[in-house]
């Protein structure tokens, strides 16, 4: 049987539609996006509980008051959960794709009911497109129409048009022959016939047609969101992504309130509409006696005066709303307006990086659109050119294939954090397996599995080709395959009964603060080196946005400032990334600004290289890699499938980068009682921070719940911290009490910590002398701490604001502070006071420098402290 | 001139009509047809319908009845035939003509009523006239003229399934007669009305027909509601048309078997007049010297009917005496007698053309068994009896 290449000829059939149809594409995406935009725009604007209003008073009119207080109650809670701008987009995008399907699936369905032939045309076309999966149209989608609304509403369209056409047909089918031959004994001409007796009586069906479109379509918005359609569908796949159970139900929950809204008012209006329902309606009411206040309905005439006055309120609150918002003033407009689209893939370190470039591009004067994307579409949207870049580029080995296939039309603007690294883990309660070479012989042990996750990972098809022929595991095991989420739930599962179990896993990932396990060391270095997660452009950003392609350049973010920046975000809520951005600007004002404004770079940026003063931008970093493109991956992925999810799934715990492990206790090994882990002190513990402030301001507690709005029982609760407070009540309370969120965040995990941070374990020969840092305190404190291990060299001067003292721990460093060199030796220090210029390099190979600096956010203003 | 002439129509479903319909010219049977795929709904069917006419299409389902209904509005093309309306022919006009046609001059009532569930009852008996244009306010006024004529004043604002089958049908008939079309098409229109409300509604038409003189072609499959309505019976067996003529002569002279055995279950003697069963006024006079005038008969007559009397008043007068009872005309002149052998003799099974003796009793009324000529002139179609017992 030869092989029939379909696959080649729908691809290249795709890329000729693309080259000859592109006019095509771009009408269609030009009137979608103008529909929806306007659409969207339209039901953003009022003011969330007045539209609501709006929205329950068609509930009453049509349903009763029931109806109209249950919608009321669902939409206010859309809003109180913040994903009422998510549902407006959701909501827009359904209805758009409801109306260009039906008017499509509309005429469609009338003449496949006229004629016999195009129904047997038709129908087969249908099945095809209703069972053919969804997401496979989704990337042909983006070559067409680009990143965005458009694809997501196009697959929706595509999905929900056959119930349009086959109910539309299956309606005028049904209609009794005796009354359109009645019809045309009479004379009626065929349009007259579909028009005044057709179309009328076929309503009730097509009506339940138009109600199956709209549930199709909020079935396709996760989906969309996968391709940029944002919205809730976005908010549901970024909680997939993250594994964020909340915030998934939260969206689930308004995509249902949605869902139920639109069925009950599409089946409510199918009745009202049709004439053959209003008949039923009115026989009914005769039938049931005298009316029930609870049937009371206000007359169309009042209903729609009501809902034309709500709306007028709100659309003059929401008119005077935009007013608010706008670009922060004072901030150096070079942008001037320009547009920039930054795509991103919904994980932690995607989001930050992503929000913390939207904020400081537009302080910068830059117009900031955000899209999240899966990981295909986002590599097929900037080589399309629709985006022009991304933050979340893991290469050279996780995102190779996309880099393979596209990189030729993308820009490489070099890596901002690094190393990541891939392996298998084990539990520590699993004795005596402590490297892949271990596991030979143990398959009794795992029962020959070896938990995976998506089949189309670049991890897994590592793991297949390389890792297990390298230990020779390919008889012994089975890689089982799976999803992320399911290769966690297996790992928890597995950890709570204290199961034997080996999982593919990855640093960085919270897994291993969240459990005690073990990384299985790889001494053949099957797995190859970490990736560097990089900035990608599309081809030609550098040239057409030279300012913004340079400080990308230069970006690097430290562990410390990726996870207080991504637990920020992450207590913020989604939809509120950029407040938390904002606020972790405040905190950390180096980072932005072209200038920094107190003229000392970030200690605590670590890595000698940090950014010199004085020369108008950040410098570039010393351990970056040169931003040239990568090359093909090593290892060639197992698929060509754009991957689902690479092999990284969640909060980045950079520490893991670093290799935090203790020598006795197993390569890789994580204690979480030790480590200062930032989900624990995600998990508010702010009550003692709050009272210190208070008292330190002297107030009562019921001083602050008039200042916050808040009530005094419920403040006392927070204090002695039975209650946790919502991201809104933190903000409010920490308004009342004069200071941040961030400070009190701060103030309240540093006052508990103990840290203890391993040291590596890993002394292959190759990595003594590899230059890294390793920083020695983890979160946000008072003290900073960093070991510098091999030949660095800072490139530049430092000045910092507080007192900084290193230790010479092994080798030696030429120190020039003031303009004086110093040398050191092992066992010397070194104490420079705030405000001393200073530069360094390590003059042998095995140097250790230990840099010990008070935390640039101290300053000296003793009511900014709490402590 | 006729207001409808059909004229060798036929009407074959399936492929290569015309091919069949070659075949059916050449004898061809309906069922080698039916074998090869190919219906034969109506084969050579040929008629006419004077103005003023009921004229019956009577025969079982299946029989091409209502296809041959159809072709007479133009619901249906005739596979080949012309169908005369007013010496128009249907089958040549364009679509847009024909729904003139159809729209003004035509109408129909339908077997199960087809009112539109979606209008109320004004709004369906004006639905002919919306067709045509006609402004709302002359609409409204001559549906509720009809309405009022079907026996429905009062009921306009309620909805047809608020209404009864009988009355569904009276909207129904209400919307037919709203157009003021001359030819009005009934499609088994009482069939689905219990038997009660079937005779109101029957005599609802007869006493209709008699102010708006309407022609009627009513399709039924019931010979009692045939031998009530019809001025003229066709029937129909397996697309054919094999007999064609009034009531009594289906009854008295049936043209085969087939259509003897739908006579059966008629109660002869509520159909049968005594016109059409008296014997010429000769036979009783005698001859010579014994010669009776007319006034003795009459005299002696033990009644005396007129020619549209049922015969079953006729059985209690003959009952009483040996003499013929008399049968007069309007002007109270002897046309005809009943003797009592005569009477007894049609109440037997009808006679078919095999059975028939040469010399059959009642000669002088029994027509050729199939009449493919005009009917009798309209005079004597309205003077005809109906039973209305």
């Amino acid at each position: 049987m030869p092989r029939l290449n379909i696959g080649d000829w729908v691809d290249s059939g795709v890329d000729w539609l693309r080259l000859h149809l592109e006019w095509l594409f771009d009408a269609v995406s030009a009137v979608v996006t103008g529909m929806y935009d306007g659409i969207d725009a339209a039901l953003s604007a009022p003011e969330p509980l007045l539209f609501a209003g709006v929205l329950a008073i068609a509930a009453w009119w049509l349903r009763g008051l029931l109806a109209g207080v249950l919608a009321f109650a669902g939409f206010a809670l859309i809003d109180s959960i913040q994903l009422w701008d998510d549902a407006m987009s959701t909501l827009s995008l359904v209805l758009v794709a409801t109306l260009v399907t039906l008017a499509i699936a509309v005429p469609l369905g009338v003449w496949a009911s006229r004629s016999t032939t195009v129904s047997a045309v038709v129908r087969p076309v249908l099945d095809f497109m209703q069972t053919m999966p969804a997401m496979v149209y989704l990337i042909p989608g983006i070559i067409f129409f680009g990143v965005g609304v458009v694809p997501g509403i196009i697959a929706t369209i595509v999905f929900a048009l056959p119930p349009g056409v086959r109910m539309t047909e299956l309606g005028i089918r049904q209609v009794d022959k005796e009354l359109v031959e009645a019809a045309e004994a009479f004379g009626t001409t065929p349009r007259d016939t579909l028009f005044r007796v057709q179309l009328p009586l076929a309503l009730p069906t097509i009506m339940a047609g138009v109600n199956q479109v709209i549930m199709l379509g909020l079935s396709m918005v996760v989906i969309a969101g996968m391709v940029g359609g944002g919205g809730l569908g976005g908010a549901v796949y970024r909680a997939i992504g993250n594994v964020d159970i909340g915030l998934g139900f939260e969206a689930g929950v308004s995509i249902v309130i949605l869902a139920m809204y639109l069925d009950r008012m599409t089946g409510e209006l199918g009745r009202q509409v049709s004439p053959l329902g209003r008949r039923a309606a009115a026989r009914a009411v005769a039938a049931s006696g005298r009316p029930r206040l609870r049937d009371y309905r206000p007359r169309p005439a009042v209903a729609l005066t009501g809902a034309v006055v709500l709306a007028l309120v709100a659309g003059g609150i929401g008119i005077f709303g935009t007013e608010k918002s706008g670009r922060p003033a004072g901030a150096a407009d070079i942008g001037k307006g320009r547009q920039v689209t930054i795509g991103y893939i919904p994980w932690d370190e995607g989001i930050a990086s992503t929000f913390l470039w939207k904020e400081v591009l537009e302080r910068r004067g830059f117009e900031v659109e955000t899209k999240q994307l899966e990981a295909g579409a986002l590599y097929t949207g900037l080589a399309g050119g629709q985006l022009d870049f991304q933050t979340d580029g893991w290469l050279p080995v996780t995102h190779a294939q996309y880099w393979k296939k596209y990189g030729d039309r993308l820009e490489d603007l070099g890596s901002w954090y690094g190393p990541t690294s891939l392996e298998l883990a084990v539990p520590s309660y699993v004795d005596g397996i402590d490297s892949l070479a271990d596991l030979k012989g143990q398959s009794g042990k795992f029962k020959g599995r070896i938990i995976g996750i998506e089949p189309s990972a670049g991890m897994m098809g590592l793991l297949d080709d390389k890792v297990l022929d390298a230990y020779g595991l390919g008889d012994e095991y089975e890689v089982v395959d799976g999803s992320t989420p399911g290769m966690l739930a297996e790992l928890k599962r597995a950890y709570q009964k204290k199961e034997p179990i080996v999982t593919t896993l990855w640093s960085p990932h919270w897994a291993y603060s969240t459990y005690d396990l073990k990384k299985l060391k790889d001494p053949e270095g099957a797995w190859g080196k970490g990736d560097g997660v990089h900035t990608i452009a599309r081809k030609g950003f550098a040239a057409d946005q030279p300012e913004i392609s340079r400080w990308l350049k230069d970006f690097t973010m430290t562990e410390k400032q990726l996870t207080s920046l991504e637990a920020l975000i992450q207590r913020a809520g989604t939809g509120e990334e950029q407040h938390a951005v904002r606020a972790w600007l405040k905190e950390n004002p180096e980072v932005e600004g072209e200038r920094p404004p107190r003229g000392g770079p970030p200690p605590r940026n670590g890595p000698p290289g940090g950014r010199p003063p004085g020369r108008g931008g950040p410098a570039p970093s010393g351990f970056r890699p040169p931003a040239s493109p990568h090359r093909p991956p090593t290892c060639p992925p197992r698929a060509p499938a754009a991957p689902v999810r690479c092999a990284v799934c969640a909060r980045p715990e950079p520490e893991a980068a670093y290799g935090e492990t203790g020598p006795g206790r197993g390569a890789g090994r994580m204690d979480a009682k030790d480590g200062k882990d930032p989900k624990e002190t995600e998990r508010l513990r702010v009550g003692a921070a709050v009272r210190r402030r208070r008292r330190a301001l002297d107030l009562t507690l019921a001083a602050v719940a008039e200042r916050s709005g808040l009530s005094v029982p419920f403040l006392s609760q927070v204090e002695n911290e039975r209650a946790r407070p919502s991201t809104r009540s933190l903000q409010r309370v920490a308004d009342a009490l004069e200071t941040t969120v961030g400070r009190l965040v701060e103030a309240s995990d540093a006052a508990r910590t103990i840290a203890v941070v391993r040291a590596p374990a890993d002394t292959e020969d190759d990595l003594v002398y590899a230059r890294r840092t390793r920083r020695l305190v983890r979160g946000r404190h008072q003290l900073e701490a960093l070991e510098f291990t091999g030949e660095y060299d800072t490139e530049g001067e430092f000045q910092h604001r507080n007192d900084e003292m290193m230790y010479v721990a092994d080798g030696a460093v030429e120190v020039e502070a003031e303009g004086r060199a110093h040398r050191l030796g092992r066992g010397d220090t070194l104490f420079l006071s705030g405000g001393v210029r200073h530069r360094w390099r390590a003059t042998v190979p095995e140097t250790r420098l230990v840099v010990v600096t008070v935390a640039d956010h101290i300053v000296e203003t003793p009511a900014d402290t709490t402590r | 001139m006729s207001r409808l002439q059909a004229e060798h129509l036929y009407k074959v479903f399936g492929r290569r009509p015309e091919e069949a319909i070659q075949r059916l010219e050449g004898g061809a049977d309906r069922d080698e047809l039916r074998a090869e795929g190919t219906t034969a709904a109506v084969v050579d069917a040929s008629f006419t319908v004077e103005p003023g006419q009921i004229f019956v299409v009577m025969g079982l389902s299946g029989s091409g009845k209502s296809t041959l209904l159809r072709m007479l509005n133009g619901l249906l093309a005739p596979t080949s035939g012309r169908v005369l309306f007013d010496g128009q022919d249907l089958t040549a006009l364009t679509g847009g003509e024909l729904r003139a046609v159809r729209s003004r001059r035509i109408s129909m009532v339908f077997q199960h009523f087809a009112l539109f569930p979606h209008r109320s009852v004004r709004e369906n008996a004006a639905y002919g006239l919306e067709v045509q244009g006609v402004p709302r306010a002359e609409r409204d006024h001559r549906a509720a003229e009809a309405l009022a004529l079907a026996g429905l004043a009062g009921w306009e604002d309620s909805w047809p399934d608020e209404l009864s089958g009988g009355m569904q049908q009276r909207v129904g008939l209400a919307r037919a007669l709203a157009t003021d079309a001359d030819l009005l098409l009934m499609d088994e229109s009482f069939s689905a009305l219990d038997p009660l409300i079937r005779r109101d509604m029957q005599d609802q038409l007869l006493q209709l027909q008699k102010t708006l003189k309407k022609t009627i072609v009513f399709i039924t499959h019931d010979l009692n509601e045939a031998m009530r309505l019809g001025d003229r019976i066709a029937v129909m067996r397996d697309g054919r048309i094999v007999q064609l003529g009034s009531a009594e002569d289906i009854l008295v002279t049936p043209a085969d078997d087939y259509v003897a055995s739908f006579t059966q279950d008629v109660d002869r003697s509520r159909v049968l007049t005594a016109g059409a069963i008296m014997a010429d006024p000769e036979t009783v006079l005698g001859e010579g010297p014994e010669r009776r005038s007319a006034e003795d008969v009459l005299a002696a007559a033990p009644a005396t009917v007129r020619a549209d009397t049922p015969i079953i008043e006729l059985f209690t007068p003959c009952s009483t005496g040996e003499a013929p009872v008399a049968v007069v005309d309007g002007t109270g002149a002897l046309t005809g007698v009943v003797p009592r052998a005569r009477l007894l003799a049609v109440l037997g099974e009808p006679m078919t053309p095999s059975s028939a003796p040469e010399t059959g009793p009642p000669a002088a009324a029994a027509p050729a068994p199939v009449d493919r000529t005009p009917a009798p002139a309209p005079a004597e179609a309205e003077a005809k009896a109906v039973a209305r017992a």
